[in-house]
C-alpha cells in the first residue's frame, strides 16, 4: 500500500508541473509598451522597471525622473519577434505579465489594419486582458519617457489615472478586453481615450485629452474632452464627475453640479429605411459650486437643472453630430441596441449598410436634471438678510 | 497428541522457548528461616551501596528474652522520622503482655505486607518501603513509609494561562493524583498502576472517570502500556513514542500537559491519563489535532473574542507552513500573481541578492531555525546577546548587505511568528514549511498542491489509539463543530464531544434561565 502511494505520488510529479521557473533577477518586467509604425515595421518602445533602487543608479536614462524605468526600443515585423530580439539588448528575458500599458502611436492607429498587429495580445497567454490601450499623437517614446509626478514609472502613473472615473467623466477608460469585445460586437467600432504631452508648471506631463474614434480596425478621428463627456453619458459610463453651467451667461453667474449619477436609456425605432432614436437621460447630482448671489430656493434648483438640462442636451448633441456627420461611425451602441431589438432586420439589410442609416437616423435626446443636494450652505455670501442663528442660546437674552 | 509423543514434545519445546524469548526466566528465592543467610541474600542483591541501610536489632519478647531482627532500608527515600517513632521505638520497648510477641501488631505503621519473594522484596524496598525480617521466619515484612525529595507546586512555564490556575505537575505522581483528586471529589476518579522497565521499574499511573471513559479504549491503553518492555523509562516523551499508534508520523498522537486543570477537564471528556512517575508532564490519550489549535484560557473569556482566536491560529497555521512556498511559487513560477504595485520593490529588493530565490529562503529559514533552537537552550543571561545577534545581524544587516532580500526576510519570520501562535506544534510546522517549500521550489504551485493534498491524506489517516485524529472534520462530527473551529457560548455546549468516546453525553443538566426578559 505504502510502495504503492509513493509510486503514485512520484508519478503524479512526472505527469506535470510548472516547468516555467524563472528567478526574478534573471526576467525584465515590461510595465508599459508602446507601439508605432514606421514604414513597414512595428517600432516597440518598452518601459520595464530598474531593478536597482534609485540611490544606487546614477543619473537617470531619460524617462522616469527618479530613474527607476528602462526604456528600450527596437523595429521588429512582429510582436513576438521584437520582444524575444529585445533580450540582445537588455541581457534578460522580457516578461509581459504585468504590461498594463499600450500606447499605440497615432500612425499606427491610422493604418489600415493595425488590429492584426495585435494579434498576440490575445494569443499569448502571458498578456492580461486587463490592461490598458490608449493612442497618442506623439511618439510613445515621449510619453513613456515623460518624467512622473509621484509614481516609479510613467506606465503605472498612466493607469492609476484610471481609477479615478468616480470624480472625472472627463476621459473614457478602455481595457483590453471591452476593446476587443467592441471590435467583435455587431459595428466593428471601438473607441480608446487619447494621452498627449502638456507643458504645465514648467514640466512636461501627460494628459488625458479626449478621445479617438476607431471605425472598422482603423482610427478615424477623435473627440475633444467636451465630447467625451457626452459620450460617457451617452454610454452611462459615468460614475461621478462635475459639470458648470452658466446661469446667466451676461453676468458672469454659473454654477458647478457635482454629478453622482446618470442614466441613459436609448430606444431605436425603425420606420421603414429611416430610424428614429429616442435617448432619455437622467443626471442626478447635487450642487458643487454656486458663483452667483442666488440663494438656494425651490425656484432656484429648478433653473439650475433646466439649465444643466440644456447644457448636457447640447453637449450630448455635439458628440452625436460629430458621430454621424463628420465621422459617420457609430461608438454610442446604437448598432447594438438596434440589433438588439430588431435581430432580423439587422441580418436582412441594417448591417450592410448601417453607416447611412447611423449618418441619418433621427436621434432626438431628452435630458433630465435632478439636483437633489445643495451642500452646506443656502447661500454664496448672505450679508443683507443676516440674523442670529436660531439655535443661539444667548439670543433671547435682551441686548445681545 | 498422544500418538505422536515426539510431535507433542517438540511443540512443548517451541512453546517455552518461544515463551522464554518473550520473558527472560526470572529464577524466584524465597526467604529462609536464618537471618544471616537472608542478609547475605538481601546483601547480594543489593550491593553495598553507601545508601543501603543494614540494621541488627535484638527485640525484647515476653517470656522469650530478645530475638534478632534486620531493618532494611535506603537512605533518602523514607521517612526516618516515622520509621523511628512507629517502627523501632515500639520494637525496642519491652512489650507488657503476650500479645506484644506478635511484632505486627506493636509497629504502629497501618501500611505494611508479608512478603516471601526476594525479589519482590527489593524491589518495594527501592521504591522506600523498609523490610523487616526476623530470625526464625522466612517471611518479610515491608513497611510502606516513604518520603522522597519533591518539588514544590509551580505554574508550568510552557503552558501559562491568564485566568487559568497557577499550579502545575510535579515530578511525583503522588503529588499529581493529589492536584487531580482536589479538582474531581468522585469516586468515578480511577487511577491504576502499571510498573514499566525491567531495570527501572517506573510507575505509571492510568487516571479516568469510571462513568464516563470508554471501556473498550480504556483496555487499549493499558494493554498497550503493559506491553511495553524496556530497560528504563525516562520520560513522558519515550513512552508517548513507545504506545502511539502511528510512529512514524510528525505528527503526536498523544497529547500531554502540565496542568492539572486541563488534565482535569479532559479526564471529564472521558480521556485518559497516563502519569509517569519522575515526570511533570503527563500524557492524555486521545489527542485531536484540533487541540493544538484550542487552549485552556478559551474557555475562560467570551465566546467571541475566543472564536476569533481560533480562526486566527487555523490561519497561523496555514500561514506558518505555506507562505515561503506561496511566495517562492509566485516569485518563480507565477510572477503574474503578484499584484503590479508590489513588483517594484520586490524586482529592486531581489536585484541585490546574489543568491537563487530558493537558497535565499532556505538559508534564512534555516538561520531562523538555528536563532529559534539557540533561543530555547541558553540560560537566559546569555539570551539578550543572541537576540541582539538575531535581530541586528540577521534582520538588519544582512538585508543592508545585500545578502537577504527584505521581502524574503518578511516572509520567513511572518511564517515564523505565526508558528508561535500554535506552539503545540511548532516543531510540525517547522518541518511542514520546508517540506512545501521544497515541493513548491521545485514545482510551483502544482508541487505545492500536490504536497498539501499528500499531507491532508495522511493527517486523515492518523489515529489516536484508534480515535480518528481529525476529528471532528474527518470523520465528521457536526455537532462537535460548536467547539472546532470556532467556541459557541458554552450554555449552547451541552454534551461531550463525540470525537472522544465516552460513555456518559449530557454534561449540563440545567442551567439559570437568563437573558434578561421575564
Amino acid at each position: 500500500m505504502k510502495k504503492k502511494l509513493i509510486i503514485m505520488t512520484s508519478c503524479l510529479f512526472l505527469l506535470t508541473a510548472c516547468w516555467n521557473n524563472q528567478e526574478i533577477d534573471d526576467s525584465l518586467f515590461v510595465l508599459g509598451v508602446g507601439l508605432n509604425k514606421e514604414e513597414d515595421k512595428i517600432v516597440m518602445t518598452t518601459e520595464s522597471i530598474k531593478p536597482t533602487s534609485t540611490e544606487s543608479s546614477g543619473a537617470p536614462q531619460g524617462g522616469g525622473d527618479g530613474g527607476s524605468n528602462v526604456i528600450l526600443q527596437k523595429e521588429a515585423d512582429t510582436l513576438l519577434n521584437g520582444a524575444r530580439e529585445f533580450i540582445r539588448y537588455a541581457k534578460r528575458r522580457l516578461y509581459f505579465a504585468h504590461t498594463r500599458t499600450w500606447i499605440l502611436g497615432e500612425e499606427l492607429a491610422r493604418d489600415d489594419h493595425f488590429m492584426q498587429h495585435l494579434d498576440i495580445l490575445r494569443r499569448n497567454e502571458m498578456l492580461r486582458l486587463n490592461s490598458y490601450f490608449f493612442i497618442t499623437p506623439h511618439d510613445p517614446l515621449d510619453i513613456l519617457n515623460t518624467a512622473t509626478l509621484y509614481s516609479d514609472l510613467s506606465s503605472l502613473e498612466i493607469i492609476s489615472a484610471l481609477d479615478q472615473t468616480e470624480f472625472i467623466a472627463e476621459y473614457t477608460v478602455v481595457k483590453m478586453r471591452e476593446f476587443y469585445k467592441q471590435m467583435e460586437g455587431p459595428v466593428h467600432n471601438a473607441y480608446l481615450p487619447i494621452i498627449t504631452l502638456k507643458e504645465n508648471a514648467g514640466q512636461n506631463i501627460t494628459s488625458l485629452e479626449g478621445t479617438a474614434v476607431i471605425k472598422n480596425d482603423k482610427m478615424v478621428g477623435a473627440l475633444n474632452i467636451h465630447q467625451t463627456v457626452g459620450l460617457n453619458i451617452l454610454l452611462d459610463n459615468v460614475n461621478g464627475g462635475s459639470i458648470t453651467v452658466p446661469i446667466q451667461e451676461e453676468e458672469g453667474e454659473k454654477a458647478s453640479i457635482n454629478i453622482k449619477s446618470t442614466k441613459a436609456t436609448m430606444t431605436p425605432t425603425l420606420e421603414g429605411k429611416q430610424l428614429k432614436v429616442n435617448i432619455d437621460t437622467t443626471i442626478r447630482g447635487i450642487v458643487g459650486d454656486n458663483i452667483s448671489g442666488h440663494r438656494i430656493t425651490r425656484d432656484f434648483t429648478k433653473r439650475i437643472e433646466d439649465k444643466t438640462a440644456q447644457h448636457m442636451k447640447k453637449t450630448m448633441e455635439s458628440v452625436i453630430t460629430v458621430l454621424q456627420d463628420e465621422l459617420k461611425t457609430d461608438i454610442m451602441n446604437l448598432g447594438l441596441e438596434t440589433y438588439r431589438k430588431y435581430p432580423e432586420e439587422w441580418n436582412s439589410h441594417l448591417k450592410n449598410n448601417w453607416e447611412d442609416v447611423f449618418a441619418n437616423a433621427d436621434v432626438n435626446v431628452q435630458v433630465h436634471a435632478d439636483i437633489s443636494h445643495r451642500g452646506l450652505i443656502n447661500d454664496n455670501v448672505d450679508r443683507e438678510n443676516q440674523r442670529r442663528p436660531f439655535n443661539n442660546p444667548y439670543h433671547l437674552l435682551p441686548g445681545i | 497428541m498422544r500418538g505422536y509423543p515426539n510431535v507433542y514434545r517438540v511443540l512443548q519445546r517451541l512453546k517455552r522457548n518461544r515463551n522464554d524469548q518473550q520473558k527472560p526466566a526470572k529464577p524466584s528465592i524465597s526467604f529462609t528461616i536464618s537471618l544471616d543467610e537472608n542478609k547475605n541474600i538481601l546483601k547480594q542483591q543489593l550491593g553495598d551501596s553507601p545508601d543501603v541501610m543494614f540494621r541488627t536489632m535484638s527485640i525484647p519478647m515476653v517470656n522469650r528474652g530478645t530475638q534478632a531482627a534486620l531493618l532494611l532500608s535506603i537512605d533518602g527515600i523514607i521517612d526516618d522520622e516515622a520509621i523511628r517513632e512507629h517502627v523501632i521505638e515500639p520494637l525496642l520497648k519491652k512489650p507488657e503482655d503476650s500479645q506484644g510477641n506478635r511484632l505486627k501488631e506493636r509497629i504502629t505503621i497501618n501500611e505494611w505486607k508479608e512478603e516471601e519473594n526476594v525479589y519482590q522484596a527489593v524491589e518495594q524496598v527501592l521504591k522506600g518501603n523498609t523490610l523487616l525480617l526476623t530470625e526464625g521466619s522466612n517471611k518479610a515484612l515491608l513497611i510502606n513509609a516513604s518520603k522522597f525529595e519533591v518539588r514544590s507546586i509551580d505554574e508550568p512555564q510552557a503552558e501559562q494561562a491568564i485566568r487559568g490556575a497557577r499550579d502545575g505537575f510535579v515530578e511525583s505522581t503522588a503529588v499529581n493524583i493529589s492536584l487531580l483528586r482536589q479538582r474531581i471529589s468522585h469516586p468515578s476518579l480511577r487511577f491504576q498502576t502499571i510498573v514499566v522497565g525491567e531495570i527501572s521499574r517506573t510507575t505509571i499511573t492510568l487516571a479516568y472517570m469510571n462513568d464516563i471513559v470508554d471501556t473498550q479504549l480504556l483496555n487499549r491503553v493499558r494493554e498497550r502500556i503493559k506491553e511495553v518492555k524496556v530497560d528504563s523509562l525516562k520520560s513522558s516523551g519515550e513512552l508517548e513514542q513507545y504506545i502511539e499508534d502511528h510512529p512514524y508520523t510528525m505528527f503526536p498522537t498523544i497529547g500531554n500537559t502540565a496542568r492539572p486543570d486541563k488534565a482535569a477537564a479532559l479526564l471529564m471528556e472521558g480521556r485518559i491519563l497516563v502519569l509517569i512517575n519522575g515526570t511533570p508532564i503527563c500524557l492524555f490519550i486521545p489527542h485531536l489535532f484540533i487541540e493544538n489549535m484550542q487552549n485552556v484560557e478559551d474557555y475562560n473569556s467570551r465566546p467571541y473574542y475566543v472564536s476569533f482566536i481560533r480562526l486566527l491560529r487555523f490561519l497561523s497555521f496555514i500561514i506558518s507552513t505555506t507562505f515561503p512556498a506561496i511566495y517562492i511559487a509566485a516569485l518563480n513560477f507565477h510572477k503574474e500573481t503578484i499584484p503590479s504595485d508590489m513588483i517594484v520593490p520586490i524586482v529592486q529588493a531581489r536585484e541585490l541578492v546574489p543568491f537563487p530565490l530558493a537558497m535565499e529562503v532556505i538559508l534564512s529559514i534555516i538561520m531562523f531555525e538555528v536563532v529559534r533552537e539557540a533561543g530555547i537552550r541558553l540560560p537566559q543571561q546569555v539570551g539578550s546577546a543572541l537576540s541582539i545577534v538575531g535581530a541586528l545581524i540577521l534582520g538588519e544587516v544582512a538585508v543592508s548587505a545585500g545578502l537577504f532580500g527584505a521581502p524574503t526576510v518578511i516572509v520567513v519570520s511572518i511564517a515564523y511568528i505565526a508558528s508561535f501562535v500554535i506552539n503545540p506544534i511548532a516543531d510540525v510546522t517547522a518541518l511542514l514549511r520546508v517540506f512545501f517549500f521544497a515541493a513548491s521550489s521545485l514545482f510551483g504551485a502544482y508541487g505545492l498542491f500536490v504536497a498539501m493534498l499528500g499531507l491532508l491524506t495522511h493527517m486523515v489517516s492518523l489515529t489516536s489509539v484508534g480515535v480518528p485524529y481529525m476529528a471532528p472534520f474527518a470523520p465528521v462530527y457536526f455537532r462537535d463543530w460548536e467547539d472546532a473551529l470556532i467556541r459557541l457560548p458554552l450554555r449552547w455546549i451541552k454534551h461531550r464531544p463525540r470525537s472522544v468516546p465516552h460513555r456518559r453525553d449530557e454534561k449540563i443538566t440545567a442551567l439559570p434561565k437568563t437573558g434578561g426578559k421575564e
